[in-house]
């Protein structure tokens, strides 16, 4: 009960902080932590296949698709 | 490092503590003692799981030097230690002792937490893959469903740190490595994945260890020799060791996503790409050559012969193949590899349906 916990309190932390940040990198990584979480959540409620797929296709494909994005956003290049 | 280390225990706590739970035991009546004593043997586990992988990537980091010297017509390491075998741990004290440069239009935090991104997904895998049998001892530190899932999920998660490092950078050649990476990780994800259903199609099971007493009379690569080529292309490719290493190019990038980071932290991305490759060695070897299934010998020597054959292979395809263009390596993943696997995934469903009761 007490892992849940931290996991969930982890996990709304870091999606209000991938909400709120300003920089689009930092936003992403709080994202993966988020999504990382939630694995975690699923894998302390014994649910393997759910917290698999969510590492598999939220943490690796995901994720990647966002880093690209932010990659060739005006908003990340401005900063440079 | 000090990081590194509390990253490691808190995310290997993640997974290996949460299998053992407190509150149940103690509703059931348990001794707390032996929650105690579960979780003790947990940790030893897990701290032997971490040496073992740190252990494969100086070994293989030593016979790569060797091997690449061998056929360049040099000697290699030969003076730190008999033979050269302390080179490793004599370059590691050299990077600890470098000075730690970031950039300053680097974006710090990201810079930092990139190399563990890498690093951290490559050891957890460790601890999932069925080590075989010792006679009566079972070496598989964790053991559920899934594990083959989530080994495949831990080595996505790795390119992703790769990306990061060269976004964080703010350099020309770095951007450069971290947009191939992308490129990279999505053209060869989807392939990987489809050839590794057919396995589970065939095998029946998520779990690692089943699908290797699966295949104790056949090896899943004779029925599924074009899921066993595309699975292995695809894992050269995402290790992006040449004749993929485009994320990295030493002569046209500069090394291109880590061109930036020095001392320990390119330490860090150094043994994550070695560490990538024994873990991709041995899932190769679990797949689709039986793992640990194998006569006279004891099953752990097994996987690690069919692993070191493929590290073998590996290191050669490294040092004597050229690097193909992004455009080549794109289409190679997304017009030839794809298409394949797909293929493969309705022979191997044709297969299991008329002679399922082979495996």
């Amino acid at each position: 009960m007490i892992i849940f916990y931290i996991l969930s309190i982890a996990a709304i932390a870091s999606a209000a902080l991938a909400a709120s940040t300003k920089n689009l990198l930092h936003s992403t990584l709080w994202l993966t932590f988020l999504v990382i979480d939630v694995a975690g959540i699923f894998f302390y409620l014994e649910d393997f296949f759910i917290s698999a797929v969510q590492v598999l296709v939220y943490a690796g494909a995901i994720i990647t698709l966002i880093l690209t994005s932010v990659m060739l956003s005006r908003r990340y290049q401005d900063e440079e | 490092m000090n990081l590194f280390f509390f990253l490691m225990s808190i995310l290997y706590g993640i997974v290996k503590f949460l299998h053992i739970n407190f509150t149940t035991f103690v509703l059931n009546g348990y001794p707390v003692g032996l929650w105690v004593a579960y979780l003790i043997v947990a940790v030893v586990e897990v701290l032997l799981v971490f040496a073992l992988s740190m252990v494969t990537v100086i070994i293989i980091i030593y016979v790569f030097r060797k091997y690449m010297a061998d056929a360049q017509n040099r000697i290699g390491p030969n003076r730190v230690g008999p033979w050269g075998t302390l080179q490793l741990i004599a370059d590691v004290f050299k990077l600890i002792q470098k000075q730690d440069i970031i950039p300053t239009t680097a974006d710090r935090t990201a810079y930092k937490v990139a190399p563990y991104i890498v690093f951290t997904p490559v050891v957890l895998g460790f601890i999932l893959i069925p080590f075989g049998n010792v006679s009566i001892l079972n070496l598989m530190v964790v053991n559920f469903n899934y594990t083959i899932l989530f080994l495949v999920a831990f080595m996505t998660v790795a390119p992703v740190g790769e990306i990061i490092g060269g976004l964080a950078s703010h350099n020309k050649f770095s951007l450069y490595g971290a947009l191939r990476s992308a490129a990279q990780d999505m053209g060869f994800e989807v392939p990987m994945l489809i050839s590794l259903i057919s396995v589970i199609v065939l095998a029946g099971s998520y779990n690692a260890n089943e699908i290797v007493t699966a295949q104790k009379y056949i090896p899943f690569i004779i029925p599924e020799i074009l899921g066993f080529l595309v699975f292995f292309l695809a894992m050269i490719g995402r290790q992006s060791i040449p004749p993929f290493d485009l994320p990295e190019s030493g002569s046209e990038l500069v090394s291109g996503f880590s061109t930036e980071y020095s001392g320990m932290r390119y330490g860090i991305f150094y043994m994550g790409n070695f560490g990538f490759m024994a873990l991709s060695a041995f899932v190769v070897a679990v797949v689709y050559l039986g793992g640990w299934e194998g006569p006279i010998f004891p099953g752990t020597v097994w996987l690690i012969i069919k692993g070191a054959v493929f590290i073998f292979i590996f290191l050669l395809t490294w040092i004597s193949l050229g690097r193909v263009r992004i455009d080549q390596l794109l289409q190679l993943g997304w017009k030839y590899l794809l298409p394949l696997s797909i293929l493969n995934l309705l022979i191997s469903a044709g297969i299991a349906i008329y002679f399922g009761g082979v495996f």
